[in-house]
């Protein structure tokens, strides 16, 4: 048989394979997501294509729309976990951890509606990691594609050329291009989001920039600093605002480590390094122009859900630590 | 297509022929021409059904005046709907000119007309709504 009609026929089968086990998840206006039917009765998609939390529905490979409740979400890994009644169509089927390579040819399957599935076709271009995301979650891998993002690419799965899942797809976590989260990142916070709802991240509450410590400043610190990152909006209701954390300070060490960049204090209140209460963290009250080492207080990192305008912030897995810099849209 | 009337049509062959406007159809975005077709193949028009999402296609066109160009992608969507009518979405790159060109299979079988270009992909009407125009066409002549 002629080879482009063999691969025309591998490529379309493969796409078919997964399509039973995408769905459309319907959470936020206009267009629907894609979404995959992960393990029985529980979809996985992305969390930045979810908009609201009551009244979410899905819609199988069989057109059904069936009502969904959501388990969790964590806007670190930009993932959100649904719970269905998913009777009446497979979950997915995957393919061997680790086993994808850079040139593997990998298809992309959607669905933002009722009436059939949609796909695109590439290669994986960079495998990207250890890596820490822009919002701070530590992930093992990231699968960088070279695929054509369109409508229903974030929350779909990445198969391979036998239609088995490899990755989510999202185009939140790397400034709008097309990437995947591997198996082993998507199912070890689905765990968390299933048994807890969230996943427990230090929070913090203000909004940083890194700069250069002036030497005639720094350089009166013990032990002298160079770098920090200066406070330009502090959340007066959060743990950073309470601990004391004014406008202008400059936070040159958390736990006595320097500090160059907002992904160095992100490290330092990842969930892996243990509980964040009780950190101390150093500052610098530059605008007084002077540099004395005081404690940030006892910062009570809250690690519990609670009532107020933090809670949905926190449950999304938002740390309250925001780079400013342009974040952009995150598409389709 | 702007003009009613007379327009010129260069097949394969190098030869140039008057074509004549036989129908027209705005909301399907599709024209009959009646032309000479002596030493002329008809297109091979792939059976109904056998194209799937996934399947590889190719565009041929003339788009900013080259001829016989030829883009490859994969058949993204077979189920967009506009203005009543079905369209082919497939991940190939059109440019101006590729427009009332072929949309063919792995076969080269033709799969349908390519139309435009919508959210960045290439939109083809399918040729079994191709086909019916054309029998419209005949019978009204």
């Amino acid at each position: 048989m002629d080879t482009l009609q063999m691969l025309s026929d591998n490529l379309a089968d493969a796409v078919d394979h997964a399509a039973a086990w995408v769905v459309a998840v319907n959470a936020r206006p206009r267009i629907a997501a894609s979404g995959v039917h992960w393990r029985p009765g529980v979809v996985v998609t992305t969390h930045h294509t979810v908009r609201r939390e009551e009244d979410i529905t899905v819609t199988l490979s069989d057109g059904r729309t069936v009502p969904a409740t959501l388990a969790g979400r964590d806007a670190a890994t930009d993932l959100a976990v649904l719970r269905i009644d998913g009777s009446g169509v497979p979950p997915a089927s995957f393919a061997e951890p680790g086993s994808l390579k850079v040139g593997h040819v990998v298809l992309q399957v959607g669905r933002t509606g009722s009436a059939g599935h949609s796909a695109s076709f590439g290669v994986v271009s960079t495998i990207v990691g250890p890596w820490r995301t822009w919002r701070g979650a530590e992930i093992d891998q990231l699968f960088q594609l070279d695929l054509a993002i369109h409508d229903g690419f974030s929350g779909s799965p990445l198969v391979d050329s036998q239609g088995n899942v490899v990755g989510l797809n999202t185009s939140g976590l790397l400034r709008g291009t097309p990437a995947a989260l591997p198996l082993s990142v998507v199912n070890r916070v689905m765990d968390a989001l299933l048994t807890k709802g969230r996943i427990a991240r230090g929070y913090l509450g203000v909004g940083l920039q890194p700069v250069e410590v002036p030497s005639a400043l720094g350089g009166k610190l013990d032990p002298p600093r160079r770098t920090g990152l200066i406070v330009l909006a502090v959340d007066a209701d959060s743990p950073g605002g309470r601990g004391g954390l004014q406008l202008s300070d400059v936070i040159v060490a958390v736990d006595h480590q320097s500090v160059a960049d907002v992904r160095d204090l992100l490290a330092l209140l990842a969930p892996e390094r243990g509980p964040a209460r009780g950190r101390s963290c150093a500052a610098a009250s530059l605008h007084r122009a002077s540099a004395r080492t005081r404690g940030c207080g006892r910062q009570r990192f809250r690690d519990r859900m609670e009532a107020g305008r933090d809670r949905d912030q926190r449950a999304r897995g938002d740390q309250g630590v925001h780079p400013r810099r342009a974040r952009g849209r995150v598409g389709p | 297509m702007a003009t009613k009337g007379f327009t010129l049509v260069e097949p394969a062959d190098g030869s140039v022929r008057e074509a004549r406007v036989v129908a027209s159809d705005p909301r399907r975005d599709l024209a009959v021409l009646g032309v000479d077709t002596t030493g002329l193949t008809p297109a091979d028009i792939a059976p109904a059904g056998t194209l799937r999402v996934g399947s590889l296609v190719l565009a041929v066109g003339n788009p900013f005046g080259l001829s016989g160009a030829v883009t490859t992608g994969i058949v993204h969507k077979l189920s967009e709907r506009r203005r009543r009518t079905r369209l082919i979405l497939a991940d190939v790159r059109l440019l101006p000119g590729n427009s009332g060109g072929p949309l063919g299979d792995a076969a080269g079988r033709v799969v349908g007309v390519n139309a435009m270009i919508l959210r960045g992909l290439a939109a083809a009407i399918p040729s079994d709504v191709v086909e019916r125009f054309v029998r419209e066409a005949q019978l009204a002549a």
